[in-house]
């Protein structure tokens, strides 16, 4: 039976007569709803988690906690002597074609094909924005 | 007694409520529907082989009344080649796949023969050898257009590409890029004046087609590479005669296919507020004067989609305006499946006629040395002659 707080107070007044049997109910009953405030902010969290997966161009739940922390996608085209920023699908598209893809130190993958030639960089965000538009990118 | 009633009146509000239980089981509803909306994959796509096609291997002639429209829309469709799905794209009777970087001449001979070996009908096998842009880079080098400084050098290049292609197993390269300037990479274009970009161009274009590899020039109308926004793609330009000249120029040299690009133009050539491929006027337009191959960019692409509300919509323009080959390079059978259903649709409905869809699977047949026959006692069943 749940029991709502309004019609709590009277059943405790009745049940319980001293202040140690008391004091052990409402710890028993704290606990319940720590729990119950524990399990439904992770479901709330979980949700939005959810959504951005289904509703931003993420490819993972990973991807998606990665565009909630803000990060946005970015790829940059670097060549012998200049590195710069390039559109996301202009990279996705190119960054697919490249023979070898290398996940960096910081998170970003660099996709290649020989030497001398044009290196396009993506970040995880990127990859994932990549991934989720049907490029494959990644190692 | 009385302290600890006091306490428990305190703490009253921390009780869970009904409330609390109610929210608890809605979220687990809500995620469980979520769960399945994310993650529930659809049964994989399973197209048997498409015995109902009439053709000739040894002829090379195909009957193109045999093929159903969703076979004719697939032969549009150029996709990426990824070699786990070439079963699935051959018996789909995709027209062509485009070949990414492989680490040697073997790899690629390898990676092609794995589409062209039970094909029905062959696929058109892509390649971007642009500019600068090379994915044989790994055991080849070529020069960048913008450091091709003569006619002659030109012609070379073009003629050292179009033997390695050729001897590889393709068949088309989206090359050359006559766009007067590129801001982007800086290295795609020949950055000369139009006349000088026109000579290279078709010195280049020759050396690739007289070994029968299919040369693109793009991308139609030109001012497709130049920077405004490097996040974002170009999405409108002012186009002017200067930069028509190198696509007229190409044209009187019979290069074999063009490529239109996704930018908004006006000015000398108008798409009327459409991107230039999805533009019917525009590429009727370019149509009128052209006979070769008309090849979108990859439609995926921002400048693209951005135009549109639904795919279901950009879908129907693509096909609608008189393009030859469609470059979607999402090889997942599935998204295939939803193009080519979608533009069937299309074509029943009677938005976009069959005899324009016919004419370009006539011109992509003609493009693979394939010829198209409409009589069906002068073709042999594939099942029949055992090829």
């Amino acid at each position: 039976m749940i029991h709502t707080g309004a019609t709590y107070w009277p059943i405790i007044e009745n049940t319980y007569k001293t202040t140690a049997q008391i004091t052990g109910r409402i710890k028993q009953e704290g606990f319940v709803m720590r729990t119950i405030v524990l399990i439904n902010s992770s479901l709330i969290v979980l949700t939005i988690l959810l959504l951005a997966y289904l509703l931003l161009p993420v490819n993972s739940i990973t991807g998606a906690m990665t565009a909630l922390a803000a990060e946005e996608p970015h790829c940059y085209l670097q060549t012998n002597n200049a590195t710069k920023p390039l559109a996301m699908q202009s990279c996705c598209y190119y960054a697919q074609q490249q023979l070898t893809c290398d996940t960096q130190e910081n998170g970003n993958i660099s996709c290649y094909t020989g030497q001398h030639t044009q290196t396009y960089v993506v970040n995880a965000a990127g990859a994932d924005y990549c991934q989720k538009n049907g490029y494959y990118v990644a190692q | 007694m009385q302290q600890g009633l006091t306490i428990v009146k305190r703490m009253d509000t921390m009780l869970p409520s009904k409330k609390h239980y109610l929210l608890t089981a809605v979220l687990l509803m809500v995620n469980a529907a979520l769960i399945f909306a994310a993650f529930f994959q659809p049964p994989a796509v399973t197209v048997s082989e498409p015995t109902n096609v009439v053709y000739n291997a040894s002829t090379q002639t195909v009957q193109l009344d045999s093929l159903t429209l969703e076979q004719k829309i697939a032969q549009m469709i150029v996709t990426y080649g990824h070699e786990h799905r070439a079963e699935q794209l051959q018996n789909l009777l995709i027209g062509g796949v485009h070949i990414g970087a492989q680490a040697s001449p073997e790899a690629f001979r390898e990676m092609i023969d794995s589409f062209q070996r039970n094909a029905t009908i062959p696929f058109l096998v892509t390649a971007d050898l642009e500019g600068c842009i090379n994915p044989f880079s790994a055991f080849r080098t070529f020069p960048a257009f913008k450091n091709i400084d003569s006619v002659n050098a030109a012609y070379q290049t073009g003629d050292a590409q179009g033997e390695l292609l050729r001897r590889l197993g393709f068949d088309a390269t989206f090359a050359p890029v006559v766009d007067l300037n590129d801001t982007i990479w800086q290295c795609r274009s020949f950055e000369d004046s139009p006349r000088m970009t026109a000579k290279k161009a078709n010195a280049y274009i020759d050396g690739l087609q007289e070994h029968g590899i299919i040369a693109t020039a793009k991308h139609y109308p030109g001012k497709t590479l130049i920077e405004k926004d490097p996040h974002k793609e170009l999405s409108s330009a002012t186009v002017s005669h200067r930069d028509l000249v190198p696509f007229q120029e190409t044209m009187r040299n019979n290069v074999s296919a063009i490529m239109p690009s996704h930018v908004i133009v006006n000015g000398t050539v108008r798409s009327y507020g459409k991107p230039a491929d999805a533009s019917q006027q525009l590429i009727a337009q370019l149509r009128s004067q052209f006979n070769g191959l008309i090849v979108t960019d990859e439609i995926r692409m921002d400048g693209l989609q951005q135009h549109y509300e639904t795919q279901e919509a950009m879908y129907r323009d693509m096909f609608q305006a008189p393009n030859d080959l469609i470059l979607y390079f999402d090889s997942d059978p599935r998204q295939l499946q939803d193009l080519i259903t979608t533009v069937a649709a299309a074509v029943r409905e009677g938005t976009i006629a069959e005899e324009r869809i016919d004419a370009s699977v006539k011109r992509i047949m003609e493009a693979k040395g394939w010829t198209v026959r409409g009589k069906r006692e002068e073709q042999t069943h594939k099942n029949a002659q055992g090829s």
